[in-house]
C-alpha cells in the first residue's frame, strides 16, 4: 500500500516537473526570440509572415462571419419579434459579435488555419534540417523563424477579429432588412446606442490580443519543439489545434468574468 | 592536438537520453585531407558531426576545431567560427522559401560585407562549380534530390570555408549522381584546398575519395587507416563491416 503510494507520488512529481519544464522553455522561447534588435530584413520578412498568416486567412473568416452574422440575426429575430422588439436585433447581432463571437470564432478559425500550418512548416522545417543548418550559418533560428512568424499572429488576429465583427453585421443586416423587412433605421439606430466604444468594442479587440499571443506561441513552440519525424510532426499539430482551441475558451471565460461580471 | 590538425576529440563522452553513445572517444582530423567516418547505422556519426558544429554540448571531454576550444566560446565567437565551417546536411537542408540563387547567397548575406552585383558574381562562380548555373531561379521544391544535394554542396562551400562536413553525401543517390558529387568533393576540395570531413556508410564511394578512414563503433574508435589499410585488416571487426558480414561473431550492432 505505502509502495503503492509512495509510486503515485513520485508518478505526479514526475509530470509536474515535465509540464514545469516544458511551461519554462516554452517561457524562454519568446523572450529570446524578440528581445534582439532587428535587421535591416526583419520588416520583409514580417510583411511576408503578415501576408501568410493574415491574408490567406482573409476568405475563411469573411465567409464565417457573413454566415454567423446572418444565423445571428435570424435568431435574434424569431424570438424578439414575439415581443414586438424586432428593432433590437442590430444590437443583439453586433453585442455578440463584438463582445464574444467574433474573438472566440475568429481565433478558432485562426488555429485550425494558420496555426497548424506554423506549426507543420517549424516541424518540417526541422525534419529537413533547415533549422539547424540555419545554426550552422550563425542565424539564430529563433529570431529568423520565430520572432516573424510571431509578430504576424499578434498583428493579425485583432485585424481578422475586426474583419470579422464587420462581416457578422453585415450578415445580420442582410437577414434583418433585406429578407425580414426590419427597419433599417432601427437596426443601425439601436446598435450605434447600445454598443459602447471603451465597454464593447475595445473588450472585444483585448480579448483577441490575447488569443493571437496565446494562440502564436502555442502553434510555435509546438513545431519548435516537435519531434523530427513524422509522426512527431503529427502529434504536434493535433495538439496545436486542441490545446490552444481549448486555451482560447478557457481564457475567454475568465476575461468574460474579470471584464463584465459582477 | 598539433598544428596539422583541424580537429580534435579528446576523451569525449556524449549520452543520448541513457543511451551511451561516445565513451572516451579520441579522434584527430588533419588539414588539408578528405576524412572519412564511417560505420554502422545508428553508431553516432551525424551526432558526431552535431557535436563538432557545437549544436550539441558532450557530457565530458573537449573538442577543439581549427585551434579553438568548442566549449569555451560565446555566442558570437562560436557564430564567427562556423561561417570558418561549411556543412552538407543529409537532406540537402535547402531552405524551401527561397530560390536556389537566395539560397547559395545565403551565408554570404549574413556574414558577408558584398555588393549585390559582386554577390551575384559569387554566387554564379558557386553555381558553375556544381554544374547547376542555369537552375538559379528554380525553387528547391522543383529541383531532383541530386540537383538539391549539389546545390546543398554549393552553399556549403559559398564562404569558402576551411573545412567542410559531409553528412551521408550518398545516400539515396542514384549512380550517376553519386559519381557527380563524389568527383565534386574532391575538385572542390583541391580547388579550395579546405578539409573535408565525410560521415558515409558507403564503403565503395567513400574509399574511392578519403585519404583516411576512421572507423566508430560501440561509442569508440574501433579502426582508422588510409583506405587500402582498412580494407586490408586482419582486424575481425573491421572485416565484418568492409565485408558486410551479417552472421560475424562480433556484436557489431546489439550494443548501438
Amino acid at each position: 500500500m505505502i509502495n503503492l503510494v509512495s509510486q503515485s507520488l513520485q508518478w505526479l512529481g514526475m509530470i509536474t516537473l515535465q509540464r514545469l519544464t516544458l511551461l519554462g522553455r516554452a517561457g524562454l522561447m519568446l523572450p529570446k526570440a524578440l528581445l534582439v534588435w532587428p535587421s535591416s530584413r526583419a520588416f520583409e520578412r514580417l510583411l511576408q509572415q503578415l501576408y501568410i498568416v493574415g491574408v490567406q486567412s482573409m476568405l475563411i473568416m469573411l465567409v464565417s462571419s457573413l454566415f454567423i452574422g446572418a444565423v445571428l440575426g435570424l435568431q435574434g429575430y424569431t424570438v424578439l419579434v414575439d415581443f414586438g422588439s424586432e428593432e433590437a436585433v442590430g444590437q443583439l447581432v453586433a453585442l455578440t459579435l463584438v463582445r464574444e463571437l467574433s474573438p472566440v470564432v475568429a481565433a478558432l478559425l485562426f488555429v485550425g488555419r494558420a496555426g497548424s500550418a506554423l506549426t507543420a512548416e517549424i516541424g518540417l522545417m526541422k525534419v529537413t534540417e533547415q533549422l539547424a543548418s540555419l545554426e550552422m550559418f550563425g542565424v539564430d533560428p529563433l529570431h529568423r523563424i520565430i520572432a516573424p512568424r510571431f509578430l504576424a499572429g499578434l498583428i493579425a488576429l485583432p485585424l481578422l477579429t475586426t474583419i470579422f465583427s464587420i462581416m457578422g453585421i453585415y450578415g445580420g443586416h442582410i437577414i434583418a432588412i433585406e429578407w425580414l423587412g426590419v427597419y433599417s433605421g432601427s437596426y443601425w439606430g439601436n446598435m450605434q446606442q447600445s454598443v459602447s466604444f471603451d465597454a464593447d468594442i475595445m473588450q472585444g479587440v483585448v480579448k483577441s490580443l490575447v488569443f493571437a499571443v496565446v494562440v502564436t506561441w502555442i502553434a510555435l513552440y509546438q513545431g519548435y519543439a516537435a519531434r523530427p519525424t513524422a509522426k512527431g510532426i503529427s502529434v504536434a499539430t493535433t495538439r496545436t489545434v486542441v490545446l490552444a482551441s481549448l486555451v482560447v475558451l478557457g481564457l475567454d471565460f475568465v476575461m468574460t468574468a474579470l471584464m463584465f461580471g459582477r | 592536438m598539433s598544428g596539422q590538425d583541424v580537429i580534435a576529440l579528446e576523451k569525449l563522452t556524449y549520452y543520448r537520453g541513457q543511451k551511451l553513445i561516445f565513451e572516451q572517444l579520441d579522434l584527430v582530423v588533419e588539414t588539408g585531407k578528405i576524412t572519412a567516418i564511417m560505420g554502422p547505422s545508428g553508431c553516432g556519426k551525424t551526432t558526431l558531426l552535431r557535436l563538432i558544429g557545437g549544436q550539441l554540448q558532450p557530457h565530458s571531454g573537449t573538442i577543439h576545431i581549427l585551434g579553438k576550444d568548442l566549449q569555451q566560446l560565446n555566442r558570437r565567437e562560436l557564430s564567427r567560427l562556423r561561417s570558418r565551417m561549411g556543412v552538407l546536411f543529409q537532406s540537402g537542408a535547402l531552405f524551401t522559401d527561397l530560390n536556389v540563387f537566395e539560397n547559395v547567397a545565403f551565408p554570404m548575406r549574413e556574414h558577408g560585407n558584398l555588393t549585390e552585383e559582386q554577390l551575384s558574381e559569387q554566387v554564379l562562380l558557386k553555381l558553375d562549380a556544381v554544374g547547376l548555373r542555369s537552375a538559379r531561379h528554380l525553387f528547391p521544391a522543383q529541383l531532383s534530390g541530386g540537383m538539391a544535394r549539389r546545390i546543398a554542396l554549393a552553399r556549403a562551400v559559398a564562404m569558402n570555408p576551411e573545412v567542410v562536413f559531409y553528412d551521408e553525401p550518398f545516400a539515396g543517390q542514384d549512380p550517376i549522381a553519386t559519381t557527380a558529387v563524389m568527383r565534386l568533393i574532391q575538385s572542390l576540395a583541391q580547388a579550395q584546398g579546405h578539409t573535408s570531413v565525410l560521415v558515409s556508410h558507403d564503403l565503395a564511394e567513400t574509399c574511392a575519395i578519403a585519404d583516411h578512414i576512421i572507423l566508430l563503433g560501440h561509442g569508440r574508435m574501433l579502426a582508422q587507416g588510409t583506405p587500402t589499410q582498412l580494407l586490408a585488416s586482419e582486424d575481425p571487426v573491421v572485416q565484418q563491416f568492409t565485408r558486410g558480414e551479417v552472421d560475424s561473431m562480433m556484436p557489431l550492432y546489439d550494443s548501438i
